[in-house]
C-alpha cells in the first residue's frame, strides 16, 4: 500500500499472506475454543450461583453476595502478578486451562442472570416443589429453557470479551501454538510494520469479522440484557 | 375417594433442623464454584498482592521483607509520578468525552425512523472490536507518513506531526483512539436505557407541548440517570485499567508520557522483573478503584432516579 | 369424615408477631371450604402453610389423621392451583399438565390417559401442543386447573385462581371449578378476596381478618348472623349499613328525628346504652309516608336492571346509607323520599369491639348479647 487515499487495485493476495506469515489458523483456532470455554464455564458457573441466591434461603447467603459485590471492586490489573505466578506453578502456561479456568466465576453474569431469575414467578418453583421435583431438575429443566434470552446475551458477551482479551493471553501465552488471535495481531504488526500494512490490515479484518458478525446477530439481546444486568 | 390412601411416612418433628441443614449445604453446593474461582483468583492474589508490595521480590517470589520500602521508592520515583499524571489525564480526556459522544449518538438514533437500524449497528460496531485490532488501525490512521491525519494536516498546509512519537500528542492521540474504542460499548448501554423510558411519558409531554431540550432535561436525563450512573462508574474503572492500546500504539512512551499505571504495572513486573514496585503499584491502583467506586456509589445514591 | 385439621394454627416470622393466630379448622371429606378476606388478611399465608411452602410456626396440620407439619409439599398428597397459574412458559399445555407426575411412578401411557381425559373436561383438547402464551386467560386458567386435576390428589389448594380472568369468565369459571370438584369429590381450600365467589362456592366458609378467624360457617348462616361489624360489613354487596345509635327500652334513636320502635320485645330493662346497629341495604324499604320511620335524602341513584341502589342520608350529611329495592326506581339527587327499616332484620353490635349483641331474624335474642345489653 503506497500513500493514495484510494487502493489502486482490489485482490485478494493480502489475505493470502497473512495466513503464510504467521500461523493465523492456529491463533483463531486457540481463540475460538478458549472463548467457547470460556462462555460455557462462565454461563454455568454464574447460572448456579444466581439461582441460589434467587431460590433459595440458607445462612450465610447475604453475606456470600456482599463477597461477589466486592469482586467488582478489585481490578483485575491490579492482581494479574500473583495470578501469573499461580498459573505458572500449576504449569497451566500455554495451555486452554491457564486461558480459561480463571475466567469461570463472573460477578456481573452472576448479577445478570440473578436480575433475570428474579422475574421469573416464584409461583412456578412452588408449583413444582408441590408436584415433588428436585431442585437441580427444577433449575436444568425449568430454570435454563425459560431464561434462554438471558442466557444468550451472557453467552454473547462473554464470548466477545474473551475474543478480545489481550493481557492475560499476552502474559501466559508465549509459543506460536498457544497464542490466541489478539497477540498474533501484535506479533504481526510487528513484524510486518515497515513492509506491508496491507497485510497487516487483511489481519485485522480476519480478527474483527466473527465478533463483529456475532455482534451485529445478537446487538438487540445485548442491549436489552446488558441494561437489564446493570440497573438494578 | 379412598379415604386410606396412603401417604408417604410423615416426617418426625426432629426433621426440621435437618431440612435447614440440607438447605444450608445445597445452598452452598450452587455457590461452591464462584466461591472456589473467585477465592483463588480474585482473593488470593488480591492479598498476595498487598502482602509482596512490603517485599523486594521477582518473579520467584519474595526474597526480602523491606516494610514500606517499595511505597516509598515509588511515591518519590519520577516515573510513578509521571505514570499518575498520564493516568490521571487519560481519565479525564477519554471518560467525559466517550460518554457524551455516546449519549450524543444514542438520542440521535433513538427515534424510529426508517433504516436507523443500520446506524445503530455502525455506533455499537467498536464494541465487537477487539483492543488490539482496533490499535492497529489507528496506529495506521497516525502513521506520519501515509496516515489519514498527517495526510489531512498536509492538505491543509500543516506540518506533518509525529502523533504518537512526540510527547506532547501521545497521550492525547491514545486518548482519541481510546474513545472511538469505548464508544461502542457506552452507546449499546445508553441507547438501552432510552429505549427502557415509558413512551407515554414522552406521549403526555406532546400533548402538553413542551420543547424538545426541555423534555431531554425534565424526562429523558432523570430517567436515563441509572443507566448514566451505571456507564459512568464502568467508564472510570475501564479507563484506569487500559493496556492493550498502550502496549501497541506506544509501550508507554515517549518519555514515559503514556505510561499509565496498569502498563507501568505490567512493565515492572514482566520487564523490570520488579515484582515489590509493581505490588505496590498495583495495591495503590486497588485502593484508587476503590475509592472511586465507593464515591460514585456515594453520589449516585442521592442523585440517581430509580424508576 | 374429616380430612384436614387444623389446630391452634399460628404464623410469625419475626418470632414476635403473629400473622396467624391461633387458627382452628376441621374441613371434611369431599367439602368445598373458602378462606375469604381482604388482602393482607393471611389467608394465602394460611394455604401456603397447608401446602408446606410456608413452615408452621405453631399449631399442628393432620391430613387424614396424621401429624403432617414438618412434611415437604409433595408428600402431603394435594395439587394446587396458584393465582398467576405458575404455567411453565416454555413446556406446552400437554407437558405442562403432566408436570411433575414422573415422580410419582406414573407411566407414560397413564400420563396421557390422564391428560386427554383432564383436557377433554375442561375443553382443552384441541390445544394440548400450544404454549401458555398462545393460550388466553381463561384458557391458562383452565390448564392450571387440569395440571391438579391430573395428580388425582385428594386435596386440592386454590390460591385466588380467578382473579386475573374478567369478570364474567370468573362467573362462569366458578360454577366449573364447583361442579369439578364435585364431579371428583376432592376436597377444595380456595382462598378468595372476593366475597360473591365465597358465597356462591363455599360449602362453608372462614372470614378472616388480620390473621384471626373471624367467622366459620355456611354462607347463608354468615350472610345472615353475622359475628360482627367486620363480617356484616365484608359479606353482602352493597355491604351492611353500620351506623352509631342510641338504644333505650323503647326504641333506637338513628338520629334526631328517627327513632325506630325497639324490636328487643322482652327486654324492657335495657338502659340507653350507645351502640352499632346493622341493616342490609335490602330490609330498608319504600314505605307509605303515613308508615314511614324517616323521609330521607337521596344523594345518588345507581339503576342496574332488576333493582336499584339509592344512597341516601337521615340528618347527618356523613352518614350515607344504601338501600336496595327491586325495580327501577327514578330519583334525583335531593328527593325526600319515605322509607322503613323492616324491623325483623336490624342487628346490634357492640360499639366497643363490634361483636353482634342482638340480631331479630332469628326470632330470639341471643343468650350473650342479652347479657351485655342487662
Amino acid at each position: 500500500m503506497s500513500g493514495q487515499l484510494l487502493p489502486s487495485s482490489l485482490s485478494l493476495n493480502n489475505y493470502l499472506e497473512v495466513f503464510q506469515k504467521v500461523p493465523l489458523l492456529t491463533y483463531l483456532l486457540n481463540s475460538f475454543v478458549t472463548s467457547a470455554i470460556v462462555m460455557i464455564g462462565q454461563l454455568l458457573v454464574s447460572s448456579l450461583a444466581a439461582f441460589a441466591f434467587v431460590f433459595m434461603k440458607f445462612k450465610g447467603r447475604d453475606f456470600v453476595f456482599f463477597l461477589f459485590i466486592s469482586t467488582m471492586m478489585i481490578p483485575w490489573e491490579a492482581t494479574m502478578v500473583p495470578n501469573f505466578m499461580t498459573i505458572q506453578s500449576l504449569g497451566w502456561t500455554n495451555s486452554y486451562l491457564g486461558l480459561t479456568i480463571p475466567f469461570f466465576a463472573l460477578a456481573f453474569g452472576t448479577f445478570l442472570l440473578r436480575q433475570h431469575f428474579k422475574t421469573i414467578p416464584q409461583e412456578l418453583y412452588e408449583a413444582s416443589q408441590v408436584a415433588g421435583i428436585s431442585r437441580l431438575r427444577f433449575f436444568w429443566n425449568v430454570i435454563l429453557p425459560v431464561s434462554r434470552s438471558s442466557l444468550i446475551t451472557l453467552g454473547i458477551y462473554s464470548f466477545l470479551t474473551n475474543w478480545n482479551m489481550y493481557l492475560w493471553p499476552l502474559l501466559v501465552t508465549n509459543t506460536e501454538s498457544a497464542r490466541t488471535v489478539q497477540i498474533g495481531l501484535k506479533q504481526l504488526q510487528t513484524q510486518e510494520i515497515a513492509s506491508d500494512w496491507g497485510i497487516v490490515m487483511a489481519g485485522v479484518v480476519i480478527v474483527i469479522l466473527p465478533t463483529l458478525l456475532l455482534l451485529f446477530a445478537g446487538q438487540k439481546k445485548l442491549q436489552k440484557g446488558l441494561t437489564q444486568g446493570a440497573i438494578k | 375417594m379412598n379415604d386410606a390412601r396412603d401417604l408417604q411416612p410423615v416426617p418426625s418433628q426432629k426433621s426440621l433442623p435437618k431440612r435447614n441443614l440440607f438447605a444450608f449445604l445445597e445452598g452452598w453446593l450452587y455457590l461452591l464454584p464462584s466461591i472456589i474461582l473467585f477465592g483463588v483468583f480474585v482473593f488470593y492474589p488480591m492479598f498476595r498482592t498487598i502482602y509482596l508490595s512490603f517485599f523486594l521480590a521477582d518473579q520467584m517470589g519474595p526474597f526480602e521483607f523491606v516494610g514500606l520500602e517499595n511505597y516509598q521508592y515509588i511515591l518519590s520515583s519520577d516515573s510513578f509520578q509521571s505514570s499518575v499524571k498520564a493516568t490521571i489525564l487519560f481519565v479525564l480526556y477519554t471518560v467525559p468525552a466517550g460518554i457524551l459522544l455516546a449519549l450524543f449518538l444514542a438520542l440521535l438514533t433513538n427515534e424510529k425512523i426508517k433504516g436507523i437500524g443500520i446506524f445503530r449497528t455502525l455506533f455499537s460496531s467498536t464494541m465487537g472490536m477487539s483492543v488490539a485490532a482496533s490499535s492497529v488501525i489507528w496506529m495506521f490512521m497516525y502513521n506520519p507518513s501515509i496516515g489519514v491525519f498527517s495526510r489531512i494536516a498536509e492538505w491543509l498546509g500543516f506540518p506533518a506531526i509525529q502523533w504518537l512519537q512526540d510527547p506532547d500528542y501521545a497521550l492525547l492521540a491514545v486518548s482519541l483512539s481510546t474513545v472511538w474504542m469505548n464508544a461502542g460499548f457506552a452507546y449499546l448501554i445508553i441507547l438501552g436505557g432510552l429505549q427502557n423510558i415509558d413512551t407515554h411519558l414522552y406521549e403526555n409531554a406532546k400533548v402538553a407541548g413542551v420543547s424538545y431540550l426541555y423534555q431531554l432535561r425534565r424526562i429523558t436525563l432523570p430517567m436515563l440517570s441509572p443507566t448514566l450512573f451505571f456507564i459512568v462508574t464502568v467508564s472510570f474503572i475501564n479507563a484506569f485499567q487500559t493496556f492493550g492500546q498502550i502496549d501497541i500504539l506506544t509501550k508507554g512512551g515517549p518519555v514515559e508520557s503514556t505510561n499509565v499505571i496498569v502498563y507501568s504495572i505490567y512493565k515492572d513486573a514482566f520487564i523490570n522483573n520488579d515484582v515489590g514496585s509493581a505490588s505496590a503499584q498495583a495495591v495503590i491502583l486497588f485502593f484508587c478503584v476503590l475509592l472511586l467506586t465507593a464515591l460514585q456509589f456515594k453520589l449516585g445514591e442521592r442523585k440517581v432516579h430509580y424508576q | 369424615m374429616t380430612h384436614v385439621s387444623l389446630t391452634g394454627l399460628k404464623k410469625s416470622y419475626d418470632g414476635k408477631k403473629n400473622v396467624i393466630e391461633q387458627v382452628d379448622l376441621q374441613l371434611q371429606q369431599g367439602e368445598f371450604f373458602v378462606l375469604v378476606g381482604p388482602s393482607g388478611c393471611g389467608k394465602s399465608t394460611i394455604l401456603r402453610m397447608i401446602a408446606g411452602l410456608e413452615p408452621i410456626t405453631d399449631g399442628e396440620l393432620f391430613v387424614n389423621g396424621k401429624r403432617m407439619n414438618d412434611a415437604p409439599p409433595n408428600k402431603r398428597d394435594l395439587s394446587m392451583v396458584f393465582q398467576n397459574y405458575a404455567l411453565y412458559p416454555h413446556l406446552n399445555v400437554e407437558q405442562n399438565i403432566t408436570f411433575g407426575l414422573h415422580t410419582k411412578k406414573i407411566s407414560r401411557e397413564e400420563q396421557r390417559r390422564r391428560c386427554q381425559e383432564a383436557a377433554d373436561m375442561l375443553g382443552l383438547a384441541d390445544y394440548l401442543k400450544r404454549k401458555p402464551r398462545e393460550l388466553s386467560g381463561g384458557q391458562r386458567q383452565r390448564v392450571a386447573l387440569a395440571r391438579a386435576i391430573v395428580t388425582q390428589a385428594p386435596l386440592c389448594l386454590m390460591d385466588e385462581p380467578l382473579s386475573n380472568l374478567d369478570a364474567k369468565l370468573r362467573t362462569r369459571m366458578r360454577s366449573e371449578i364447583r361442579q369439578i370438584q364435585r364431579k371428583l369429590g376432592i376436597t377444595m381450600i380456595y382462598v378468595t378476596h372476593d366475597q360473591t365467589e365465597a358465597m356462591t362456592m363455599a360449602d362453608r366458609m372462614m372470614i378472616l381478618h388480620e390473621g384471626q378467624a373471624m367467622q366459620i360457617g355456611k354462607p347463608l348462616d354468615i350472610y345472615n348472623h353475622p359475628a360482627n361489624t367486620f363480617v356484616a360489613s365484608f359479606i353482602g354487596s352493597p355491604a351492611m349499613n353500620v351506623m352509631e345509635a342510641d338504644v333505650s327500652p323503647s326504641g333506637i334513636v338513628l338520629s334526631p328525628h328517627c327513632t325506630v320502635p325497639n324490636p328487643m320485645k322482652g327486654n324492657v330493662k335495657a338502659a340507653s346504652k350507645n351502640v352499632q346497629v346493622g341493616i342490609r341495604p335490602e330490609h330498608i324499604l319504600f314505605s307509605a309516608p303515613e308508615q314511614a320511620d324517616a323521609v330521607v335524602e337521596v344523594v345518588n341513584t345507581e339503576v342496574l336492571g332488576t333493582e336499584t341502589l339509592i344512597t341516601f342520608i337521615l340528618d347527618n350529611a356523613k352518614e350515607q346509607w344504601i338501600a336496595r329495592w327491586n325495580g327501577q326506581w327514578q330519583f334525583s339527587v335531593g328527593d325526600r323520599i319515605p322509607i322503613r327499616f323492616d324491623s325483623d332484620a336490624i342487628h346490634l353490635f357492640s360499639k366497643e369491639n363490634g361483636r353482634i349483641l342482638w340480631a331479630a331474624n332469628d326470632g330470639q335474642p341471643n343468650q350473650t348479647a342479652r347479657e351485655v345489653l342487662r
